[in-house]
């Protein structure tokens, strides 16, 4: 219980023969790390994208428009 | 030829211009020193670059809003914003560089169009300052300045926005009215050999053969030959005529180029004589887009985006360059000369 509320990094072991309850911490907060990483890149990226194809339509109908008119 | 009026603010909007780009490049190449990603690039060309057709639209819709006001506030949010070590936040700050960049663009464009009648010369003047700029603000990144002189810079902007307020912001303003092409060759032909052109001079810009340049002192005298080029080729459009600048500013300028690889005072001419063809492509697009000078000046800042874009993902040896520049410099006096009157 008490092993599972601290980091792998706090926690004397031999590494290599390491608990399985050490093991499972580490890889808990690989992925803890992973997911906080990825995911506003993944957001900023996506929401980068559809600001510029809407920069795009509508820089291309005021243009269609210009051509028009003029 | 030229009245004081118009010269006077294409020199305001020359240092106008230096300001835009001396906060925009300090900024951008504080956090990578001499080397910005190429998603950064990518990112801010993008946004600085692409949406100032829709400003220049939106000040055509709003003449009395001095939208400068607002490019003023993004630029000092991006200055407070650029020390943050959060990589969210600096893309933000990047964002807000690039549409300042972009709102500022504009109104200089807009501004100095209001007050020339049928001159290119002040427009080219306010274009040539950037490239002046461009250096100061990478150098004052890579000597690491303090970015509180910014501000200086920013308050410059302010004051010239606020004194020229009256000129552009106002409901009966008239625009410069160039007449440049021949009307029957079809405006979307005027418009495509316009952006062809544009795309082209854009590309061919980053695969000039330099291999002279190998110091700061270098970049600072080619930053300058690019800038007096624009202007002469604004200046000379008014005087000798655009057919003669064209010649000049795409036929004549390629043995300076290639030729003065390694001898820096012929590729120096060949620069200058090269970033002339700005004013012509610039003409031609207000030819055909009358009474709207900030769409026309918007659809120049994206064939520059469309230019650089191919050498973000690759860069072509020299040997190459010379082919490719030769080629491009005949399709680009074709391209023109069956359009220009």
């Amino acid at each position: 219980m008490f092993l599972d509320l601290l980091p792998a990094k706090d926690i004397n072991f031999d590494p290599y023969n390491k608990s399985e309850t050490t093991i499972r911490v580490e890889n808990d907060n690989k992925e803890n790390n992973k997911v906080s990483k990825i995911a506003p890149a993944t957001l900023i990226v996506a929401f980068l994208v559809i600001v510029a194809v809407v920069v795009i339509v509508a820089v291309t109908k005021v243009v269609n428009k210009e051509l028009r008119n003029a | 030829m030229h009245n004081r009026k118009e010269t006077l603010y294409g020199i305001i909007f020359f240092a106008f211009h230096l300001c835009i780009e001396v906060v925009s490049y300090m900024l951008l190449y504080l956090k990578y020193g001499t080397y910005v990603s190429a998603f950064i690039t990518l990112i801010y060309d993008f946004f600085a670059f692409v949406p100032q057709v829709l400003i220049g639209e939106i000040h055509n819709k709003h003449k009395t809003w001095n939208i400068g006001f607002i490019g003023i506030i993004f630029f000092a949010i991006a200055v407070v914003l650029i020390k943050a070590e959060n990589d969210v936040i600096y893309l933000l700050t990047i964002l807000f560089l690039s549409f300042a960049n972009a709102i500022l663009h504009e109104c200089g464009a807009i501004a100095v169009a209001s007050v020339s009648k049928k001159n290119i010369f002040p427009s080219a003047l306010f274009v040539s300052g950037g490239t002046i700029g461009i250096v100061i603000g990478r150098y004052f990144a890579e000597a690491n300045f303090s970015i509180n002189y910014l501000f200086i810079f920013i308050i410059i902007m302010l004051i010239i926005l606020t004194v020229t307020d009256k000129t552009w912001c106002r409901n009966d303003v008239s625009y410069i009215n160039v007449n440049i092409v021949n009307v029957d060759t079809g405006k979307i032909v005027i418009f495509l050999s316009a952006f062809f052109v544009l795309v082209v001079r854009s590309f061919m810009g980053f695969v000039l053969p330099l291999a002279w340049k190998v110091s700061f002192l270098h970049t600072v005298l080619l930053s300058l030959f690019l800038g007096i080029g624009k202007a002469l080729g604004g200046y000379l459009c008014d005087t000798i005529g655009y057919k003669k600048v064209t010649f000049i500013s795409t036929i004549l300028c390629v043995p300076f180029i290639v030729f003065g690889n390694k001898f820096m005072i012929l590729s120096l001419i060949g620069i200058m004589l090269f970033s002339m063809t700005m004013s012509i492509t610039y003409a031609m697009l207000l030819s055909i887009i009358k009474n709207n000078p900030g769409v026309a000046f918007g659809i120049t800042t994206i064939g520059l985006f469309v230019g650089v874009l191919p050498l973000l993902f690759v860069s072509p040896s020299d040997s190459i360059n010379v082919m490719v520049i030769v080629i491009l410099s005949i399709l680009s006096y074709i391209t023109l000369i069956r359009v220009i009157k």
